[in-house]
């Protein structure tokens, strides 16, 4: 890692942010709400880097755990988890990281491929700006991490400066005016075609009907979403000190990625929304920024070559770090309750792959962290040698604590037990 | 292909989700069938081992449940290729007639239930990304090279690299927004009931040029020459770091759309009489100064490192040593600047301009190594507060004015506008009924019904009794158009056999991903499809057009991935050349120019892969090495026989795209082979069970290191068709260019291989013979491809037979890929939905 990101890396945001009067009006008798945050490597890490032999707290240190230190009793890494047949397919897998449906499967599903965080999202309502977000420093990795209901995969946002906008630069009177009568003439537009779709439903066979319903829920998912953000145009963004470099969008992987967690914690902190994914694929252009010589993809089919394993390990010890400042952040952060961001983020990090150098997705590397979880340090989920536990058991634990009255998620039925409050 | 990824899926997770089977599944498989399955195929894929990720003891005679029916479709389709069985040693064989006598069963299964049961199989489909686009433009004329409401649209997704695939397709909430936002943008630049915009001259002499005056490129200080008459470049690239144009104009940029004059007096100065060494200088100077004239379309595409956002719509080769006027006609978009620099010029200075100064200007040293450059007076030699560009004479592109003016219109109200409303240029004289009906009649690529054309009517004076106006009314109106499910989607509603007006949507979107136009739907309106005669003109008509260049492109995407092509940018320290001499482009535009000479000069079908020829300009053929191409224009280039690149095997583009950007991997172009030339993909990489981990240690090139690689046994399944094809092509290097060893070796590339099949070669232009021996197969995947690409359709038992058929003939009358495309839709299996 070079000098300049390490310094930017702990130059840190400005706290002296204002909370929303709004949350903190209603924080007199409510609880803080809780967030979520999924963050996924889409290369996953090298098992060898990652996981210990010790389970619990007494872990030893691995090459990765590392560099978590500081948060030792603050997260849970689990072994044995993954999604069975329905996470394979080698790189074409990994998308199923917050699902555990395959995208081709979600036919099946009567919530199709839903993904955890917008799973989430469906008890957020309108009382948030967003009602989740999604980010991603770049790269068209065509691998999704968060699906919708209806089996689409939503695709992040790649610019830092239009993040930036989105959360806490204010339209003018004018702009806002604009938008609400752009609401107002597309909400008719929505009326007259769902009258042509009625009739030309009548016309066309059962697939083709099919077809059609896609197109009568988006057009509803569209007027919910004008309903729900008509509320939002007239009301002020939260003012934040944070200063973006202007072309920081140009930047390499290395520059960018601790600015994208720095602008999850304001967006959470400002309750602009309580659910983020973070997609982390490709590093992009100039190999990211990183000391290295070989592409990220190439490097994770190490074949336990040494020089290969030398440069990932710059890689994926870039994650972590990464990854560990931010939560350091999140403890930093105090809540009206006097409770921190940590507390109430229940932070996912992982990947839908895991074993990249022979394309596995069994065994997924899968770091709960936050959330007010008791947390168990390492912990093996395996139900015998080679005999994987489903990981949606433990996105409903993960689900249920952020609010949700379930237990059933994709395939599962019932959470993990034994990891809880 | 990828029925085969539909059912990987984990049959167990989802038995208990499948409908339960009706009565077609009560017979049983015939006993030599069972016994055949038992012999030869459960050794590998049944309970307990599922190579490839198949279990063939689940296949029952449901042939209602897909998932078992593609399972079948895919046994056939291994038998028939010869794939399966595989033919290894301590294998058990079957014979050819057992072979027979189990693909006619498998076959008449099929087509059986084909023939009893699907009457239409083809999914509706929405319009993808490019054909939304296409239509938007040519349903409204407007000018899109600066303007693309679509750019956020979701990637379409790409089955076997077809992304028309009706079954395959999402619509979202997220993605209907997007349309609603699009057509808007659409009609505002369409619709003009207000004046013409006034026309200006802007004059930018060389004060206006670019705001910085001096720059220090320690340890040389530079100031810009702004005498009153000239800027000089010294440096420039293809990226263009310091463009030069008007900062203030760029504020604002020019005030609306339009067509502008643009005239640039400029000169080429020095680049042969310079007093200095060639070897000095990191740019080719053998080749003319080229200054690019390039659009930016708005103010952030001004900023120094900005690459988006800009068009380069002109190069110009540069006199040397005289001024001279370049001029052009643009289009440009409100808002936009252009700007120009010298895009062959040497990118960085740094380097090589302190050791000019050090060499041959020792008296601007001592201004170095100081802050702001000023000079201390104790190095001996240096001449006060001189700054090299006072002394320097070295090549540099001199900018004296540019002037824009404009905007022009071809005609107004502009042809956008009058396709909406003839010439009525008040809003107050537009007939409601008149311009709806005319506009929902190609926007629905059909005739309409009264009912449809009083409801978007009532709709329009409904929202004028509302209190909005009537332009806005009748914007909403077109917006409504342009968001129903009839424009959105490509219905097929008329059972089997498509109707005219279908028939003539399912022409349009293959030849031109566009609507049909006006001549098109009068032609279906009269009934004159079903004539093979007046069929046959329409598509040489139709390929005859501009338009088709879009078939090309989305041709080259579908069939060669050439979508792929900068989404692993090569590196840029490794590769320098790949950015500053605009190798992508090049590339890109090669393989254009390379499939539509193939196509629009009936050539064979097989010099796809064997021609001796191709499209080059002077940077491409300096990067191949080829001599004698002088200048930016692309022309056919005979390829020396010494040289191995041929057809577009041999083409940088596709050589780039199979690379990471960093190094070249025999295993992609291996699999890209298998793909798209052979029509034979591997399966995807064992998921099911944990493999082992590949250990290459202790290799050194990459083919120990595969070698070793596939002494995992479930690697080596795919492994060993794969490889030899990729090493075959190790030839060249990431971004194509040809090598005889890997760097830092000594030894030589090995390109030798051998199928399993048998067939060995040593070098890719054997390999290119083995591949135009197996030309039937060839140019059965094409027709594949295209019959997907323009039905929309995974291909099914009917449409495969008649595709071989197709291919047959082909091969043995005039084979060309012109006549491949004419019986294409010629065939029923086009016709039926």
């Amino acid at each position: 890692m070079n000098r300049r990101n390490f310094l930017r890396g702990s130059a840190g945001i400005c706290f002296s942010l204002p909370l929303l009067a709004s949350l903190e009006a209603s924080n007199i008798n409510t609880k803080v709400p809780k967030r979520l945050c999924c963050t996924g490597i889409g290369f996953g890490f090298a098992p060898i880097f990652l996981f210990p032999k010790t389970e619990g707290l007494k872990y030893e240190k691995t090459l990765l755990l590392k560099e978590l230190e500081d948060h030792r009793g603050d997260f849970t890494l689990f072994y044995g988890l993954d999604h069975g047949s329905n996470g394979t397919g080698g790189h074409r897998g990994v998308h199923t990281f917050l699902s555990g449906i395959h995208s081709r499967n979600s036919k099946y599903m009567p919530e199709g491929n839903i993904s955890i965080d917008q799973k989430a999202a469906q008890i957020i309502g309108a009382k948030t700006r967003f009602q989740s977000l999604q980010f991603s420093p770049g790269g068209e990795s065509g691998s999704r991490m968060s699906w919708t209901a209806s089996g689409v995969g939503i695709p992040p946002e790649r610019s830092l400066i239009k993040i930036f906008q989105n959360l806490f630069i204010n339209l003018s009177s004018f702009q806002k005016e604009k938008l609400t009568h752009t609401h107002n003439i597309n909400k008719s537009v929505l009326d007259l075609v769902l009258d042509d779709a009625k009739v030309l439903s009548s016309k066309i066979n059962k697939h083709d009907n099919e077809k059609l319903d896609h197109y009568l829920t988006s057009v509803r998912e569209v007027e919910k979403k004008i309903d729900m953000s008509s509320n939002w145009v007239h009301k002020n963004k939260p003012v934040t000190s944070y200063k973006l470099d202007s072309d920081i969008d140009g930047m390499d992987f290395i520059n960018r990625v601790p600015v994208f967690y720095d602008l999850i914690a304001l967006s959470f902190q400002t309750d602009s929304t309580r659910i983020i994914s973070f997609e982390l694929s490709d590093i992009g252009k100039n190999l990211g920024g990183f000391n290295i010589s070989k592409g990220y993809h190439q490097l994770t089919h190490h074949g336990k070559e040494p020089s290969y394993l030398k440069e990932l390990q710059i890689i994926e010890t870039f994650h972590i770090q990464q990854y560990s400042r931010f939560l350091t952040k999140l403890k930093s952060i105090k809540e009206v309750d006097g409770s921190t961001l940590f507390d109430n983020t229940i932070n996912l990090l992982g990947s839908g792959m895991g074993n990249a150098s022979s394309h596995s997705n069994r065994n997924l590397p899968l770091i709960v962290s936050g959330g007010g979880f008791k947390h168990l340090g390492f912990k093996d989920c395996s139900l015998g040698p080679k005999k994987s536990e489903m990981a949606a058991r433990l996105y409903i634990n993960l689900l249920q604590k952020f609010g949700l009255e379930i237990d059933e998620f994709a395939l599962a039925k019932g959470n993990l037990s034994g990891f809880g409050v | 292909m990828n029925k085969k990824l539909i059912f990987i899926i984990t049959l167990t997770a989802f038995v208990q989700l499948l409908p339960a089977s009706d009565d077609d599944s009560s017979g049983l498989i015939p006993e030599f069938m069972k016994s055949y399955l038992n012999e030869y195929c459960y050794k590998c894929h049944d309970e307990d081992v599922q190579k490839g990720d198949r279990q063939l003891d689940l296949l029952t005679l449901n042939f209602k449940d897909d998932i078992n029916r593609n399972l079948w479709q895919d046994v056939l389709d291994q038998l028939n290729l010869g794939e399966m069985p595989p033919r290894k040693k301590n294998n058990k064989t079957p014979s050819e007639k057992e072979n027979k006598k189990v693909i006619k069963w498998i076959t008449d299964q099929l087509k059986d239930y084909q023939i009893k049961h699907v009457k239409s199989s083809s999914v509706m489909r929405q319009l993808n990304r490019e054909e939304y686009f296409n239509t938007m433009r040519h349903l409204l004329a407007v000018n899109t090279e600066s303007f693309d409401p679509t750019s956020e649209f979701p990637i379409d997704k790409r089955i076997d690299g077809v992304d028309t695939i009706g079954e395959a397709q999402i619509l979202s909430g997220y993605q209907f927004n997007l349309y609603l936002e699009a057509a808007s943008m659409f009609l505002d630049k369409a619709i003009h009931f207000k004046n013409a915009p006034e026309s200006y001259k802007y004059v930018w002499t060389a004060k206006d040029f670019f705001g910085a005056r001096q720059m220090s490129r320690p340890p040389v200080r530079w100031a810009l020459k702004v005498g009153d008459e000239y800027v000089e470049h010294g440096h420039g690239r293809s990226i263009a770091m310091y463009p030069c144009y008007s900062s203030k104009f760029g504020e604002k940029g020019v005030p609306a759309d339009g067509y502008y004059k643009i005239r640039i007096k400029a000169e080429a100065h020095n680049r042969l009489t310079h007093p200095y060494d060639a070897k000095d200088f990191p740019m080719d100077l053998s080749k003319k100064m080229k200054m690019g004239l390039v659009i930016a379309n708005d103010r952030r595409a001004l900023t120094k490192n900005a690459a988006e956002n800009r068009r380069l719509v002109q190069v110009y080769e540069l006199e040397d040593n005289k001024p001279g006027w370049y001029e052009s006609e643009v289009w440009i978009d409100k808002g936009g600047t252009p700007l120009v620099h010298w895009i062959n010029g040497s990118g960085k200075t740094k380097k090589f301009i302190r050791e000019i100064a050090q060499k041959y200007h020792p008296e601007v040293m001592g201004n170095l190594n100081r802050s702001k450059g000023t000079y201390n007076g104790t190095d001996a030699g240096v001449i006060k507060g001189r700054v090299l560009s006072d002394v320097y004479d070295g090549p540099v592109m001199r900018f004296y004015r540019i002037e824009i003016e404009g905007p022009f219109y071809k005609s107004w109200p502009p042809e956008s506008h009058r396709k909406l409303f003839g010439n009525v240029g008040k809003v107050e004289d537009v007939d409601i009924e008149k311009c709806i009906k005319q506009f929902m009649t190609r926007a629905f690529r059909r005739d309409v019904t009264k009912a449809e054309v009083e409801k978007y009517s009532s709709f329009i004076y409904s929202q004028i009794d509302s209190g909005k106006d009537k332009e806005e009314a009748i914007k909403t109106g077109l917006k409504a158009i342009l968001c129903s499910p009839n424009f959105l989607f490509i219905p097929e509603q008329s059972g089997e056999r498509l109707n005219q007006f279908e028939l003539a949507s399912r022409l349009s979107y293959f030849l031109w991903s566009s609507s049909p136009d006006d001549e098109l739907l009068m032609i279906a309106r009269k009934g004159q499809l079903n004539d093979k005669e007046v069929l046959r003109s329409q598509v040489g008509r139709m390929l005859g057009s501009t338009k088709a260049g879009t078939f090309i492109k989305r041709f080259a995407d579908s069939w060669l991935k050439l979508c792929e092509l900068g989404k692993n940018p090569p590196d840029i320290g490794k590769f320098r050349s790949y950015y500053d001499n605009r190798l992508e482009e090049a590339m890109r535009k090669e393989t254009y120019l390379f499939l539509e000479y193939i196509l629009q000069e009936k050539k064979d079908i097989m010099e796809l892969i064997t021609a001796k020829y191709t499209f080059l300009n002077d940077v491409l053929a300096d990067h191949y090495g080829v001599k004698g191409v002088v200048g930016e224009n692309f022309r056919k280039v005979s390829i020396p026989d010494n040289m191995p690149r041929q057809g577009v095997l041999g083409h940088g583009s596709i050589l780039t795209l199979t690379s990471n950007g960093v190094e070249t991997s025999p295993v992609t172009r291996g699999i890209w082979l298998l793909e798209n030339i052979l029509g034979t993909p591997p399966s995807p990489p064992p998921p099911d069970v944990e493999p082992l981990e590949p250990d290459i240690r202790g290799t050194k090139s990459i083919r120990e290191q595969l070698q070793k690689h596939r002494s995992v046994e479930s690697c080596a399944d795919c492994h060993r068709k794969i490889d030899p094809l990729g090493f075959a092509m190790e030839v060249f290097d990431p971004i194509g260019k040809y090598r005889k060893r890997y760097p830092g070796f000594k030894e030589e590339i090995d390109n030798s291989g051998s199928l399993p099949g048998g067939e060995s070669f040593k070098d890719i232009q054997e390999l290119n013979k083995i591949f135009s021996i197996r030309e039937y197969q060839f140019v059965k995947t094409l027709s594949h491809k295209l019959l997907m690409y323009s039905t929309g359709r995974h291909a099914t038992i009917l449409d495969k037979e008649e595709m071989s058929e197709i291919s047959r003939k082909i091969l043995s009358e005039n084979r060309s890929l012109y006549s491949l495309i004419v019986e294409i839709i010629s065939s029923d299996s086009f016709k039926r939905k």
